[in-house]
Order: structure tokens, then sequence, then C-alpha cells
């Protein structure tokens, strides 16, 4: 079963597009607020702060983007190595996959089992 | 292993897909599993896996021949063929297939093919060296292993190997030193330290055993749930304390830290299952335990 | 130290684009590299040599797990004098030789690198100083000597104009070294875009490369596997 150590939920859809938005939202917070700026040096104000609106789109867009991007990001990794060992199993630990044979009984559960290559006559001697 | 078998054909997509890649990178061997996944889940819509459709085509294509399904084996192939005509990689998938089905001669004149077109890549080698264990020519098998690790000496897959054919031919030294180079290159891994001590306890005489008590105390040190290494360290400890070559504070030593591995062992029994539920096998357990103890 | 007020479609329309251009022309010149050069042929007596270097160095820092015995028959076999892997491999007489600059396949590789990485260098940046001329693009942040004015205000005759002010030329070939760092986190790593690392390569090669290293590596990893002295760390 898939393992999630630190208990975040996996990533759904709605936090994808959350996080698209936010982030689209951060984007524009900052163009409008350099806008602002062009706007207040062509009318000669001073710049004493940005729109309240502007700072609450940034703060609030910055907020949902840290929450929908720990859920897109996944579980963490544990950072003891030996954590992940203590759950592992010999069988898969000393597997060695490259060197896995296929000689073994299973070969008796495929369907075509009786009627491979020369055990067809084995069968046929077993019965008579 | 049996332990957590559950129905793998009414998963959904992404829990069948998480599974497959999770089997993936640990080197489960699951290969029913992995059948039975592919063929009610995912193959319904294979195009959804995108990037990982080829790795899943292997990986399905090496179950289906370890469940002796040919026919399943014999399309993924197909499948990437096309996909890969010229690939070394389905080509050996095509000399496991030849192999399952018995047909070692052509399997071999394949992988001659790949060793020639490529030198330095060890898959194909080890491939030859499976073929020979297959046939069930142990001896020979180890001799090209060996040959092998001449050329490939930091392989520790190769290494691993050997050594489970050296305790299958009972050769204890040749195991230990085969599992000591796996150790060299992951020297923090509790469970090749745990098999270490387990091969070095085996092969007997106190040197011996000493070794193997100090690797339990390690193996357990790294990975504290680890019940093999505590009944390790209660045997290995009381195999010290009945040697005749070993000082009165050696031996009151042997029995503290087997007597608090008993303990600890005591504990984990009684976590996992309380006396209440099963009072009698309990007890049984719990006396069994006790009686490992030396005074 | 004149403050300029530059004109904002300056930002919109030069200064990005030219950031997007540059880092587009990297990541093209990545896959063509990947279509056009050949996959490296790596030897096995190369791959052998390598997997003994890191073998001994595996003993070295992990060498405190094994008890006495094995460590030191597995350093014996390395380092002893007559039939030690490291020592023949020091001693051994230099194999493979240096690549061969008349070397045919070694000379359409070094012509495919230069081409791919040079030509598109010069083209772009005649191509942004002919498009782009006749007006500063940015500042750099810290303060230049006169010196640098006909190489960095190509186009622009201002005889009092602060150094620190670039053209658009010069702003391409800042992008190009600055965004090496961009590629590696896109690309990932070993991406041919990555020109600092070529031209460090054609420093070193001219020095001499291939004969004497294995050896030179052997005999430091012989020396310092010599010098390693070996404690059980489990007693």
């Amino acid at each position: 079963m898939p393992s999630s150590a630190s208990g975040s939920a996996p990533a759904t859809f709605l936090h994808k597009v959350i996080a698209a938005v936010s982030i689209a939202a951060l984007v524009h917070a900052g163009y409008s607020a350099a806008q602002h700026r062009l706007y207040l040096r062509l009318t000669e104000q001073p710049f004493t702060a940005l729109p309240a609106d502007i700072v609450a789109q940034t703060l609030a867009s910055l907020i949902f983007l840290c929450w929908a991007y720990t859920h897109v990001a996944g579980a963490f990794q544990p950072i003891r190595a030996d954590i992940a060992n203590g759950r592992r199993k010999w069988d898969d630990v000393g597997s060695c996959l490259s060197f896995a044979t296929f000689e073994h009984r299973a070969k008796a559960l495929s369907p075509t089992y009786a009627f491979d290559s020369g055990r067809s006559v084995s069968i046929l001697l077993l019965l008579f | 292993m049996v332990a957590d078998r559950r129905d793998w054909t009414t998963v959904s997509f992404e829990e069948g897909r998480e599974a497959l890649k999770e089997w993936r990178e640990e080197h489960a061997r699951r290969s029913e599993e992995v059948v039975e996944l592919w063929e009610h889940v995912l193959s319904r819509s294979p195009s959804s896996l995108a990037d990982e459709l080829c790795t899943v085509y292997e990986q399905v294509c090496i179950a289906a021949l370890d469940c002796s399904r040919t026919d399943l084996a014999h399309e993924c192939i197909n499948a990437l063929h096309k996909r890969f005509p010229g690939s070394s990689r389905v080509l050996r998938l095509q000399a496991m297939f030849y192999e399952a089905r018995g047909q070692w001669k052509t399997a071999d004149d394949i992988y001659e093919k790949l060793i020639t077109a490529d030198e330095t890549n060890p898959a194909y080698r080890k491939r030859r060296v499976a073929m020979l264990l297959g046939q069930g020519k142990r001896l020979e098998g180890i001799k090209a292993l060996v040959e092998h690790l001449e050329s490939f000496i930091t392989d520790s897959e190769a290494w691993l190997q050997l050594s489970e054919l050296y305790l299958a031919e009972s050769d204890y030294a040749r195991a230990a030193h085969a599992m000591e180079e796996v150790l060299l290159t992951a020297p923090t891994n509790s469970i090749y330290l745990r098999r270490l001590a387990d091969i070095r306890y085996t092969q007997g005489g106190q040197e011996n055993v000493e070794v193997a008590r100090a690797y339990y105390e390690q193996a357990l040190k790294f990975s504290p749930v680890d019940l093999r290494a505590l009944y390790g360290i209660v045997l290995s400890c009381n195999t010290l304390v009945a040697t005749a070559r070993v000082t009165p504070d050696k031996k009151r030593e042997y029995m503290t830290a087997a007597a608090a591995a008993l303990a600890r062992i005591q504990e984990r029994y009684e976590s996992v299952e309380p006396e209440a539920a099963n009072p009698e096998e309990h007890s049984n357990i719990m006396e069994a335990v006790r009686g490992m103890e030396i005074h | 130290m004149t403050d300029l007020l530059l004109d904002p479609s300056i930002r919109t329309w030069v200064f990005l684009p030219i950031v997007i251009i540059t880092f587009m022309i990297g990541v093209a010149r990545h896959y063509v590299s990947l279509i056009i050069t050949n996959k490296k042929r790596t030897k096995l007596e190369g791959v052998i040599d390598a997997a003994y270097l890191l073998r001994s160095r595996l003993l070295r820092e992990n060498g405190r797990i094994l008890p006495k015995n094995s460590y030191w028959m597995r350093k014996n076999s390395l380092v002893n004098d007559e039939h030690g892997y490291l020592s023949v491999a020091m001693n051994r007489a230099g194999r493979g030789g240096a690549p061969n600059p008349m070397d045919p396949e070694t000379l359409t590789e070094m012509l495919k690198g230069n081409i791919l990485n040079m030509v598109p260098m010069i083209f772009v940046g005649g191509w942004i100083n002919w498009t782009f001329s006749g007006f500063v693009t940015t500042r750099v942040p810290f303060p230049l000597t006169l010196r640098f004015k006909p190489m960095l205000q190509r186009g622009i005759d201002l005889v009092s104009l602060d150094a620190a002010w670039v053209s658009s030329a010069s702003w391409y070939f800042l992008c190009v070294f600055g965004l090496r760092s961009i590629y590696t986190l896109v690309l990932g790593e070993e991406n041919v875009a990555d020109q600092s690392k070529m031209m460090e390569d054609q420093m070193a090669s001219p020095a001499g490369m291939a004969p004497p290293d294995p050896k030179a590596a052997f005999k430091n990893e012989w020396e310092a596997l010599s010098m390693h002295s070996h404690h059980f760390a489990f007693n």
C-alpha cells in the first residue's frame, strides 16, 4: 500500500487547481504593484505604501500556495535510511532480481502446463 | 508475503500504479499480484501511464514469465518492440522469454550477441549466470559468477547472490566473505548486518560468535525493532557463556546483555498480543522465552 | 552617478526577451547535441579500473565494520607489492594514451562540440547587437572603469555616460553565463548548454590528460590505502 509517513493526503485535483490559481494570483499581485508604482510616478505622487488590496492578495495567495503545495509535493521521505530498512523483509532485500530464474513450481500454475512440450507425453504415461 | 494479501482486481487505477511503482523500487518479487493488477486494472487504459508505460511493460513481462503466462509476456514484448525496434533491453526480455520456455541455447546466443555489442553492461552476464542456475548447475553458476565479479567487483547484487549460493553449498566461510563485500557498499544496512551475523554464528567457533554478537548489536542499534537481532544476541551470548575460554567478567557481561535482550523480546510480545487475547498460547510463548535465560 | 530613467518598454521588449531568447537557445542547443553526438563508448578496462578504485575507497571508508582478518585480506589483495591490483596498475605502462588529436573520430567530436557551442553564440550575439542597438539596456550594480566603455557600450557614443550602463549585447553575454544554474535545474546534470564546463575541459586538455591520469589516480589510492589504519568499530 502507498506509504504516507507524514500523514498528508495525496494530491487531488482541487489541490493542484488551488496551487495554480495561487501562483497566478501572486504574479498578478506583483504586476499590479509595479503598475501602481508607475501610476504614482506618472501622476507625481509620493510613494508611501502599497494599497491594502494588493497586500491582502499577496498574503492570501502565499498562504494558499503553501498549503496546496504541501499536498502536491506528497509525503516526506524519512531521513534515517535505516528506518525504511526496519520495515523491509529479507524476501525483498535478498531477492537479487537480476538473477531471478523461472524454473520453479509456479510453472505448474500455468493454464497451459499439461500441453507444453514433453509434458503431455509424461501425463499420458502417468495415466496409463 | 501472504500476510498482506488483498484483492488487487478492485483497486483504483492510481492505487494500482502506485503499488507497481513501490514494488519496482523495493525489488519485490510479487509476480502473481503484478499480473493480476495489470490484467484487471491497468491494461484498461495503458496510455494513462504515459512516461511509466515502458517500465511497467517490462515489469509486467518479467512477472508474466514468472507466472508462466507466456501469452501475456509475448504481448508485452511485442508492444515494447513496436515502440523501440532496435533496443537491447527488449532483446534481453526476448532472451528471458526463451529462458522461461527452456530454450537455453537460443537464449544463450542472444546474450552472447548482447555482450559483444556492449561489454560494459553487467546485466547480460548476470542473466547468463541465472541461466546456469535455472538449469540446476549451481557449481558452474558459482564459477561463472566469480568470473563476472572479477570484472565488476563492486556489483553488490552479484555479491549478495554469491553469498546465497555459497550458503546453499554450506560453504559458510566464503558466504561470509561475499556478504562482507555487500556490507562494504552499504555499511548502515541493518538487514545485511544481521545476515552476516547469522552466517558468522552458524560458522561457529568462539571468534566467529563474538563477531556475530558485535554485528547483532550493531544491527539492533540501526534498527531497534529488529526481533531477529535480539534473538541473535541472546543465542550468541548464551553460546559464549557456555564456552570455556571466557573470563568471568566477560561472562557476566554476556549474561546481562542476554537478559536485557530477553526482556525486550518479552516486551515486544506483550505489546503485539497482550495476555488477555490468548492466555494459554501467550503463557507458553513467554515460558519458552524465559527458558532461554541462563543463570 | 547619473540616475537615468529608462523607458519601461525597454524592460518589457528588450530586457526580458533577451533572457527568454538566451534560455530557449540554450535548451535548443542541448537537444540538438543529444541528436547529433554519439554516446561515448566506454571500454571494459576503464570500467574495471574505476571499479577497483571505488573498492579501495570503500575499503578505506567502511573498513571499520570488518574484522581484522577480512580487512587485511582485502587490503593485501589491493596494495600487495607483487600481486596487489593497485600496485600492478600503478606500474603498468600507460594504457590508452592521450586522445589522439589525429584520430578522425575524436576530431569530428571536437568539431561538432565547437560548432554547437560557439556558432550560435556568435550569430545570436551579432543579431541582438544589430536589432537592439542605439540605447542602453540596463545598469550593472557595481562601478566599472572607463576602459570597459567601448566593450560594453557598443553603438552608444556618449563620452560622459557612466560605464555601468551597458548595451543589449553585453546583457546577452551576461545571460549566457548567468543562466548556467537554471540549465542545471531544468535539464538536469550533464547538459550541453552548460558552456563553462566545456571551456574548463578545453583548458585542461592541453595540459595533457589521459596517460598520467589513471596512473596518478592509482598511485594516490595506493598511498591512501597503505597509510590507512584499521580499527574494528564494533568491539
